[in-house]
């Protein structure tokens, strides 16, 4: 992934440097570079617009905590939704046994689809519109996925962990996670067959 | 023969996870395989596709986590607030100076030196009327100035000051006054 020509791992930690030196730009950086996917990681781990927004505003909060003591090591993308991921299972086990609200299940006052208002974060309205139908698609596909192999799909689509740093997340072996993440895209692919992006 | 494990070794090529040797091993293989070269497909319309899709949060969004989510500590402290981040006590994007570190020997020696301060002051500072109620005295000091009224009468009724001193003189004067009395008899 590169953000203006630059991989997204070097930017967050170019970010890093600058928040430690003291830059009041660089925070805001960072989340303007790395928040359309975690947000989107959020939304589809926790199908709830607003548990999403919650985590987001938590994540981003830990993150600020833990930046003095993070280790740069060119790791920030996986550090950063390492915590997400974690603050998700806290979240989800909660939230356990309640009913949550789907994104693209409940309406609005509207009526519509609550995936159909938000914003893909993309410019242009084409490009929006099909972002947003994209992510009607995916996070429909991710619903039907159990749950531990909508964490490994999310966390590698949209987190960019390597597997090796999956398994580590997910306390699980290489293989379990290799093994998700492939019935996972097998049940996209057999799901998006006919949708092109 | 194609396999789950074929599937699971594309996984780890298309990410870049596989070390050199393998990768090259791995590449041989792909080429005769078209169900890998199909699941290797499949891996990369996924990442085209999720890239299309997802959702941003909205700016108002950005602005509360940025503005002001409960914070305890700056980024200097290294973040050991109890809760929170530094967010909320600094201005939209200002992150806060640093706060002046202090040794703990200083900051004895300077809790030492505002304490000697106070009780100096306390000492110095004297309020302009006596207090009226000294109830922390017992009635002492009433005693005190009756034994002072008393002294006094006794050193009048005795026709001398109440200085003391005057009563040593006056009473030598009738020691020597004894002495030539017994003499002259």
């Amino acid at each position: 992934m590169k953000e203006e020509g630059v991989p997204l791992d070097d930017l967050g930690e170019k970010l890093v440097e600058r928040a430690r030196s003291g830059d009041p730009e660089a925070f805001k950086d960072m989340v303007r570079s790395f928040g359309p996917r975690l947000f989107s990681y959020l939304a589809g781990r926790l199908k709830s617009r607003e548990a999403a927004e919650d985590a987001y505003a938590e994540v981003w909060m830990r993150v600020w905590k833990g930046l003095a003591s993070y280790q740069s090591l060119g790791k920030f993308q996986p550090w950063l939704f390492t915590i997400a991921h974690r603050l998700s299972l806290d979240l989800l086990e909660r939230e356990a046994g309640r009913a949550s609200v789907s994104i693209d299940a409940a309406p609005d006052e509207e009526g519509l689809p609550l995936s159909e208002r938000w914003p893909s974060g993309e410019p242009g309205p084409e490009r929006e519109a099909m972002g947003r139908q994209a992510w009607e698609k995916v996070s429909a596909v991710l619903e039907s996925l159990p749950e531990e192999q909508r964490q490994v799909f999310l966390l590698r689509e949209f987190g960019g962990l390597s597997f090796a740093e999956i398994a580590a997340a997910m306390d699980c072996p290489l293989g379990t996670a290799l093994a998700r993440m492939r019935y996972a895209v097998l049940k996209l692919r057999q799901e998006l067959e006919g949708f092109h992006a | 023969m194609h396999s789950p494990e074929h599937e699971e070794r594309c996984l780890l090529y298309e990410a870049g996870e596989l070390t050199e040797a393998e990768r090259s091993a791995f590449a041989g293989a792909l080429a005769a395989c078209a169900d890998c070269r199909d699941f290797l497909a499949s891996i990369e319309a996924c990442h085209r596709f999720c890239d299309a899709a997802g959702i941003a949060p909205d700016a108002a969004l950005d602005a509360r986590t940025l503005e002001g989510t409960p914070c305890r500590r700056h980024l200097s402290d290294g973040g050991r607030g109890r809760s929170g981040s530094a967010l909320d006590r600094a201005p939209a994007g200002e992150p806060r100076p640093p706060r002046p570190r202090v040794s703990p020997r200083a900051a004895v020696g300077l809790t030492l030196a505002f304490s000697f301060a106070a009780v100096l002051a306390v000492f110095l500072i004297r309020p302009s009327s006596e207090p009226k109620d000294l109830e922390w005295s017992n009635g002492l000091d009433e005693k005190v100035a009756a034994a002072g009224e008393e002294l006094e009468d006794i050193s009048w009724s005795l026709g001398v000051g109440a200085d003391s001193g005057d009563i040593d003189r006056e009473l030598d004067d009738l020691e020597g006054a004894a002495r030539q009395l017994r003499g002259v008899l």
